[in-house]
């Protein structure tokens, strides 16, 4: 039987997001930027569930992440962009926004743009893994290249389906 | 059909689709306009999972279950992108007549004006990450090179450098010793007399870059023999500095002159005795227009008044906005040549009403009244008070 789940998109604007779901989804790539306003929903049928991947507009300064999104999520992908120290940072805080919304469900986190020359602080990479229990995988991600996008995404599913 | 003719008729005009379930979640009933929101191989029928439509519910159970205990009224779900559509879900509970709780969904389709705001905002968004970008990496590159500092002997003469100097002006070090430090920095203090001084150079991408220099004097048994300088960028003080003077001068939404610029003209022109005519007008019921429409109708109108007045006027003639719904306009011509332009101000609202959007023809009229140097006031804090006053004589009459 299939499960059917909700799953949410976290992090700063231009992380990656939308470039994520599409290469998980239609396994394409685009270069051009086209920042996601509101959510986008679009749908992944894997062999034993149906993942409904709730994409939403990034966190900016001005504009916080909407709550009413996250309701009734039974996981979160957090998204941090290698090449911007501060959305990795700020990592710590959508968890936490995600933890008050909706406790206890897993989360992965994807370390993005690794295909371009990033950051690579061992420091503050090793640090979000501590950031919470519920963390059960990091990958460093490239939409562009399709690197490691599909195992997090089943990370996520395994972590969600044992859950359930 | 439980959902009666009226409330359907309401929907329907508002470009509103709805969809009515039980707390089985099996659809009830629905208007034509659901099918612009489902999938197309998705079919309406009576009695279908809800889930199975909109994929929207999935993931909401425990809050629909929560709508229905009446422990909240309303599950408000903004900007749901479908179809190349933006729309807000609404759930809210029904109570038919015979006492039956049901959901009622409202998918409300945002306008035609949302949507170019919306194309706007991606607009400002894509700018935004690509200066973000670019500025990280930047930031990156200066972590990797100190401030630039150099040594010059007393005739000015580099003798010795760091890389940031070498990376900056993208020069191997040998080909920067021993030159004059004027080759490479402009400044006004080449003595090099004072402790900080401005210096200005070009990068390579031929950009003016603005350093605050700071000289410090290396000394031998008290005798200076060298001076270290190092410079700080403070380019971005120029970018502040100009965007301040924008703002103390210019309105941010119209892009026209504000009171502060217009007063300073007038100021300019009285003192070489040269005539004028000040047209003031204020917008009627503009508050009415914000609390009806919305701020955005608001700012849409004020940006709508502000190009037709510019439109209208010539090259030399200065439109400003001097107050929240307040225009004027500095005409350099004598009043009995400006009539025919007045009566054509005064026809703006009746031949140009502001189309917000298909379905919102914003209607609006002002009050305007004029005020002539030297005829009538003799510096410009008399004329201001002269057209106060007849702007309120004529909002009482």
């Amino acid at each position: 039987m299939q499960i059917v789940y909700k799953v949410v998109m976290i992090g700063d604007f231009g992380v990656g997001k939308t470039s994520l779901v599409q290469r998980f989804i239609n396994n394409s790539f685009s270069e051009e930027y086209l920042s996601t306003i509101g959510v986008s929903i679009a749908k992944k049928t894997t062999e034993h569930s149906t993942i409904m991947l709730w994409d939403i507009e990034g966190h900016t300064e001005f504009k916080p992440i909407f709550k009413q999104y996250l309701l009734g999520a039974k996981g979160f992908i957090l998204v941090g962009d290698m090449t911007r120290i501060d959305t990795i940072k700020a990592l710590q805080h959508h968890i936490e926004l995600c933890h008050g919304i909706v406790p206890d469900v897993p989360i992965v986190i994807a370390l993005n743009k690794a295909d371009i020359e990033n950051i690579e602080n061992a420091e503050v990479l090793q640090q979000v893994e501590k950031i919470s229990s519920h963390i059960v995988k990091v990958l460093k991600t490239s939409a562009k290249s399709g690197e490691h996008v599909e195992e997090l995404f089943h990370a996520l599913d395994k972590a969600v389906i044992e859950g359930l | 059909m439980i959902l009666d003719t009226i409330n359907r008729l309401i929907c329907q005009k508002h470009k509103t689709s709805f969809m009515l379930f039980d707390k089985n979640f099996k659809l009830l009933d629905f208007n034509e306009l659901l099918k612009d929101i489902v999938d197309d191989e998705v079919s309406l029928t009576f009695g279908e999972d809800i889930r199975e439509i909109v994929w929207s519910f999935i993931g909401l159970e425990e809050e629909l279950l929560a709508l229905f205990r009446n422990e909240k009224k309303l599950i408000h779900i903004p900007m749901i992108l479908k179809n190349d559509h933006y729309y807000d879900l609404d759930i809210e509970i029904l109570e038919t007549q015979e006492g039956e709780k049901l959901f009622i969904a409202y998918f409300i389709y945002k306008s035609k004006n949302s949507i170019e705001y919306i194309e706007m905002i991606k607009e400002i968004n894509k700018k935004t990450l690509i200066n973000e970008t670019s500025k990280d990496q930047e930031r990156q590159m200066l972590l990797n090179k100190e401030l630039i500092s150099f040594t010059v002997d007393l005739d000015g003469i580099i003798v010795a450098l760091n890389d940031a100097l070498a990376y900056f002006l993208h020069l191997e070090k040998d080909k920067i010793q021993g030159s004059h430090f004027s080759t490479f920095f402009q400044t006004r203090n080449l003595l090099l007399e004072d402790k900080n001084i401005i210096f200005t150079a070009k990068n390579p991408a031929n950009k003016v870059i603005y350093f605050n220099a700071t000289v410090l004097p290396l000394t031998k048994n008290g005798k200076i023999y060298e001076n270290m300088i190092i410079c700080q960028d403070i380019s971005y003080l120029q970018e502040v500095k100009k965007k301040l003077e924008y703002v103390s001068e210019f309105d941010t939404l119209t892009a026209l002159p504000n009171k502060n610029y217009l007063l300073q003209e007038i100021d300019r022109h009285s003192m070489v005795h040269k005539s004028f005519v000040i047209a003031y007008i204020d917008i009627k019921n503009f508050t009415e227009i914000n609390k009806e429409y919305g701020f955005h109708a608001g700012d849409m109108l004020l940006k709508h008044i502000a190009k037709l007045l510019e439109d209208m006027m010539r090259v030399e003639d200065i439109v400003a906005r001097i107050g929240s719904n307040q225009f004027a306009v500095l005409f350099q011509i004598s009043y009995k040549n400006l009539l025919s332009t007045l009566e054509r101000i005064k026809h703006i609202p009746l031949n140009t009403p502001l189309i917000y959007s298909k379905e919102d023809k914003i209607d609006f009229s002002f009050y305007m009244v004029t005020a002539q140097y030297p005829e009538e006031a003799e510096n410009t804090q008399a004329i201001m008070e002269i057209l106060e006053k007849k702007m309120l004589r004529e909002k009482v009459q």
